[in-house]
C-alpha cells in the first residue's frame, strides 16, 4: 500500500506551461543534482575521486585509488551492507558502475540501469533484449558498465552496437554497429570518453576478428577514426605476419576500456592475444599490435608507440590489463610511468612519454614459458610451445593476472593487484578460420593435480620487490579487482565469494563479508549525503557497503 | 514516411506467408494468462520480474521457432523457466497469442496523416517536449519510439484524450510539503515506506525522507496535459494516432537476418 498521507483533489492542468518545480533548499534531504550536465568534461579529467566515480577505472590514471577518507583501517572492521541491487536479467555482473551526483549507473548484459545510489532504488532501466546467435566470450553477455558525458550515456552491446542514451530518463539516442564484416564480433568492455569522442573496441579476439579501436562523436554517433590493431599488408607492423589473409583474421582485440593522459593527449589501450590462439605456426612473426599497449592520439587514432609484452603469444596471453598511469619517482628521477600487471606472468614499468621499457619482475610464482625478460623488455623464450600432445605451461590459459583491476596506492605507494598461480595443458592443431566458430586451434586444460591459487600481491615499484603477497582461499574461479583508498585500506573480492577489506602497509585482514556467489567484478567507491560507500557486482547482484550511522556520526563530532 | 509504411505493410504480408501453419491464438492466451503473464505482464510489455516481450524489437523480429525454443527450454541463468511441459501444440499456441500481442496478425487500420501528425507531434500539440521519438524529444515522459507498434489504434487515442486512466507509478506527479514548509513537486521514480524520489523537470532527482515531510500527495495525474480533448481537432488526433504508428513500423525478421546486416 503506498502512503498517501493527503490526497486533495487538485485538478492541476500538467502540460507545457506547468511549473514542475523542484526548488533548491537546504532543508530538504538531497540527493542529485543532475541537471543540464551529469558528467562534465572537467570531472572526467579529474584525478582526485571523491563522492563521484565518473568512468569504468574511476578517474582516466586506472589507478582506482580514492581520496574518500570515512572508511579507516581503525574502523573498517565495521562496515555493513546497504542494499542489494538484483539485475533480474543478467547472468553474471562484471560492470564496474558509476555514481554521479548520488545517481549510480551500471549494465546486467545489454540492459542498463539508474539507480539511487543511497537505496539502491531503480530510476530508470532500458531494456535491450540479448542478441542470439552470438558465440564465445559475446555468447556470455558479458558488460562492464557504462561511459558517462553532459547529459549522456554510452554502452556497448554484446553484439558490438554503441549506444547512446539520455542519461536522465534511458530514452535510446542513437544505435551505431561499429563492427562488421565478420559475425565472430562481439563488445563486452565499457566505453571510454575523450574530450568530444567515445572509444570501444571489440571482443572476439579468439575467434578470428581482427582487432581495433574506434572513435565516435559523441553527439552524432559519426565515427571519426578507427585504428586497426593488425596492419593490412604493406603497412608498418605488417611484415610481423605471413602473407596472405591470416592478419584478416589475427585477434588483436581492445576488450577493456584504455586509460588516458591529458596533458601528454594520448590514450594507452591494450590488445588481446593473436588468433588463432596456440597454433602458432600459420602466423609466424612477432603479431604485431597483438599483446601490447597502444600508445594512441585520440584525436586522430595515430600510433604514437607500442610495447609489446609477448610477441608471438602462444598461450592467450591478453595484454588488456588496465595499464595504469602514475606520477612517481623513479631512480631518483620524477618520472610519467605506466605500469601493467601483464597476464603473462610478468608486472612492467614503462615510460608513458616514450614507451621505452624500464623494468619487468616476474610476480607468477610458476612461469615456464620464458626465461626473462631482456633489456629491452622482450621475452627470452623457454623451447615450450602447444603441442598436439599437449604441453604444460604456465602461467595458464586464464593467465597470471586478468582484467580485474588493479590499483596503485598514493597513500602508500605500493602496487595492488590479484594474481592466480596455475598451468595449463597447452594443445594445438591447425585448422581453417570459419564464421560461427571460435579459433583456438585447439584449446588448454587444467590438471586437477595442479596446486592453483590466487594472491593478493602489494607491489613496491621502487624496489621491484613484493611487500607481501596474501594467500587466498578458495576455488580459483573469482574474477575480482582490487581499490585502494586514502587512508591506506585496500579492499577486493578474495577468492572464497566474499568482499574483504585489509590494510595497505601490512596486508592484515580487517573484515569480509560473504556475498554468496562468484565475484567477476571489480570495486568501487562513492559517496552520497556524507556516507562512503564501496559498490562490488557478484553473481546477478551488486552490492554496496558503508559504516554505520553512529560511527560516521562520531568521526564528524570528533573532526570539529 | 508513407514509404516506411509501404515497406511495414509489404513486410507484414511476407512474414504472415513465411510462418505458415500457426498456433490457435485464443487456446494461447488462456496459457499466457496462467503461466507468462505472472512475469512478463499481462500485456506482454514486461513486468516486474521479466522484460517486454510484446514490442521489444529484438524479440518480436525472432522467428516463431526461435520463439518457441524460447519458451520450451526457456533462459538458463536469466530466471526464464523452460515451459517444456506445456507440449508443442501448447507451445505453438502461445506463441500464436504472443504474435497477437506483438500487433503482427492483423491489419490497422490507419486514417490520419502521419505527416501532420509529425509536425504536430514536434510543434503546436508539445508531445515532443516531454517525449521522445527516435532520439528526437524531451526525457521526463515515456519515449513512444516503440509505443506504436501492435497497439490498437483506439488505445493510443484514450490515452492522449484520457490521461488520467493512464497514470501508472512511475509517470506520477507528487507534490510534497517539507517540515520547513516548502513545497516541491516531481515525477514519482521510486517509493517505499521510508523515501520518494521525485524528479524534476531538468532531470535533477531528489530523495527525501517521508519523516521529514508534513505532507506527501499523490496526484493522480501524469504531466500528461488534460486539455486534449480541447486542444487537439479529432482529425489532429488521428494525425498523431498515425504518426505514432507509422513511424514505430513494423519490424521484418528476414532483413534482420541477412548475412551481415546486424554485423
Amino acid at each position: 500500500m503506498r502512503a498517501r498521507l493527503q490526497l486533495i483533489s487538485r485538478k492541476v492542468v500538467l502540460g507545457l506551461a506547468c511549473s514542475l518545480s523542484i526548488v533548491s533548499s537546504a532543508s530538504a534531504q538531497t540527493v542529485a543534482k543532475q541537471g543540464d550536465d551529469v558528467a562534465a568534461h572537467a570531472m572526467l579529467q579529474g584525478t582526485k575521486l571523491l563522492d563521484n566515480w565518473p568512468s569504468y577505472n574511476g578517474d582516466y590514471t586506472g589507478r582506482r585509488f580514492t581520496g574518500l577518507t570515512q572508511v579507516t583501517p581503525a574502523n573498517a572492521s565495521q562496515l555493513q551492507a546497504q542494499w542489494v541491487f538484483h539485475s533480474r536479467n543478467a547472468g553474471i555482473l562484471e560492470a564496474t558502475p558509476l555514481v554521479i551526483d548520488g545517481v549510480m549507473y551500471v549494465t546486467g548484459s545489454n540492459d542498463a540501469y539508474a539507480i539511487d545510489a543511497a537505496t539502491g532504488k531503480v530510476l530508470w532501466h532500458h531494456v535491450r533484449s540479448v542478441t542470439q546467435g552470438l558465440i564465445d566470450d559475446a555468447s556470455g553477455h558479458i558488460n562492464r558498465g557504462v561511459a558517462l558525458l553532459g547529459t549522456r550515456l554510452y554502452m556497448q552491446t554484446d553484439n558490438a552496437h554503441l549506444l547512446c542514451l539520455d542519461a536522465r530518463s534511458g530514452n535510446l539516442l542513437w544505435d551505431v554497429s561499429y563492427a562488421s564484416g565478420n559475425r565472430n564480433y562481439g563488445a563486452t568492455s565499457a566505453p571510454l570518453v575523450v574530450k568530444d569522442k567515445v572509444l570501444v573496441g571489440t571482443s572476439g579476439g579468439d575467434d578470428g576478428v581482427r582487432g581495433f579501436v574506434a572513435a565516435f562523436n559523441a553527439k552524432t554517433g559519426k565515427e571519426v577514426w578507427r585504428f586497426w590493431t593488425i596492419p593490412a599488408p604493406g603497412e608498418p607492423g605488417s611484415e610481423t605476419w605471413p602473407q596472405g589473409t591470416a592478419y584478416q583474421h589475427g585477434g588483436g582485440t581492445t576488450w577493456m576500456p584504455g586509460t588516458y593522459d591529458p596533458e601528454l593527449n594520448t590514450i594507452y589501450w591494450g590488445t588481446s592475444n593473436p588468433s588463432p590462439d596456440f597454433d602458432g605456426s600459420v602466423r609466424e612473426g612477432d603479431n604485431l599490435y597483438t599483446n601490447c599497449v597502444l600508445a594512441l592520439d585520440p584525436d586522430t587514432g595515430k600510433l604514437k608507440w607500442h610495447f609489446q609484452f609477448t610477441p608471438h603469444d602462444l598461450n592467450d596471453y591478453d595484454a588488456t590489463e588496465t595499464p595504469v598511469l602514475i606520477d612517481a619517482p623513479y631512480k631518483g628521477k620524477l618520472r610519467k610511468l605506466l605500469i601493467e600487471a601483464n597476464r603473462n606472468g610478468f608486472v612492467y614499468i614503462l615510460d608513458r612519454v616514450t614507451g621505452e621499457f624500464l623494468q619487468a619482475t616476474q610476480f607468477a610464482q610458476t612461469q615456464n614459458w620464458a626465461k626473462g625478460i631482456d633489456a629491452k623488455g622482450r621475452p627470452i623464450r623457454t623451447d615450450l610451445i602447444p603441442s598436439a600432445e599437449g604441453t604444460r605451461m604456465c602461467p595458464s590459459y586464464a593467465g597470471g593476472t586478468n582484467w580485474y583491476s588493479p590499483t596503485y596506492s598514493e597513500r602508500t605507494r605500493l602496487f595492488y593487484f590479484m594474481s592466480l598461480d596455475d598451468c595449463s595443458i597447452f594443445k594445438a592443431k591447425t585448422e581453417d578460420f570459419e564464421e560461427g566458430h571460435a579459433f583456438y586451434s585447439t584449446g588448454a586444460a587444467h590438471l586437477p593435480t595442479e596446486h592453483n591459487r590466487k594472491y593478493l600481491n602489494a607491489y613496491n615499484l621502487v624496489t621491484g620487490k613484493f611487500v607481501w603477497r596474501y594467500a587466498q582461499t578458495g576455488d580459483t574461479h573469482s574474477f575480482a579487482g582490487v581499490l585502494s583508498t586514502a587512508t591506506g585500506l585496500v579492499v577486493f573480492g578474495n577468492d572464497a565469494e566474499e568482499f574483504e577489506a585489509v590494510d595497505g602497509i601490512s596486508g592484515r585482514s580487517l573484515w569480509h563479508f560473504n556475498l554468496g556467489q562468484q565475484v567477476h567484478a571489480s570495486p568501487m567507491s562513492y559517496a552520497v549525503d556524507g556516507v562512503q560507500y564501496f559498490a562490488i557486482a557478484a553473481g546477478s547482484d551488486l552490492f554496496t557497503f558503508a559504516l554505520p550511522k553512529q560511527t560516521i556520526h562520531a568521526g564528524v563530532q570528533k573532526r570539529d | 514516411m508513407r514509404r516506411l509504411f509501404f515497406a511495414a505493410l509489404t513486410a507484414a504480408v511476407l512474414t504472415g506467408n513465411l510462418r505458415g501453419q500457426s498456433g490457435d491464438a485464443s487456446a494461447g492466451s488462456r496459457i499466457f494468462a496462467t503461466n507468462c503473464a505472472g512475469c512478463h505482464g499481462s500485456d506482454a510489455r514486461g513486468g516486474e520480474r521479466a522484460p517486454n516481450i510484446a514490442t521489444a524489437r529484438n524479440v518480436a523480429s525472432l522467428a516463431d521457432s526461435e520463439l518457441a525454443n524460447f519458451v520450451r527450454n526457456g533462459v538458463p541463468g536469466a530466471g526464464m523457466p523452460a515451459f517444456g511441459f506445456l507440449g508443442e501444440e501448447g507451445i505453438r499456441n502461445v506463441v500464436a497469442f504472443l504474435r497477437e500481442l506483438q500487433g503482427k496478425t492483423s491489419a490497422v487500420k490507419i486514417t490520419g496523416d502521419d505527416g501532420v501528425g509529425h509536425s504536430l507531434f514536434f510543434g503546436s500539440a508539445g508531445c515532443s517536449e516531454c517525449h521522445m521519438m527516435h532520439g528526437q524529444g524531451g526525457f521526463i515522459a515515456s519515449d513512444l519510439s516503440d509505443y506504436g507498434s501492435g497497439i490498437a489504434p483506439e488505445r493510443i487515442r484514450a490515452a492522449v484524450l484520457e490521461p488520467e486512466t493512464f497514470v501508472s507509478s512511475g509517470t506520477e506527479v507528487v507534490e510534497v510539503l517539507t517540515a520547513h514548509g516548502e513545497t516541491l513537486r516531481g515525477v514519482l521514480r521510486a517509493e517505499d515506506n521510508f523515501t520518494v524520489v521525485l524528479q524534476a523537470r531538468d532531470g535533477r532527482y531528489r530523495r527525501l525522507a517521508k519523516s521529514g515531510l508534513k505532507r506527501i500527495t499523490h496526484t493522480g495525474h501524469s504531466l500528461m496535459p488534460g486539455d486534449y480533448k480541447s486542444r487537439l481537432s479529432p482529425k489532429e488526433v488521428d494525425d498523431i494516432v498515425s504518426y505514432l504508428v507509422r513511424s514505430a513500423g513494423s519490424i521484418d525478421p528476414a532483413s534482420r537476418r541477412k548475412k551481415g546486416a546486424g554485423q
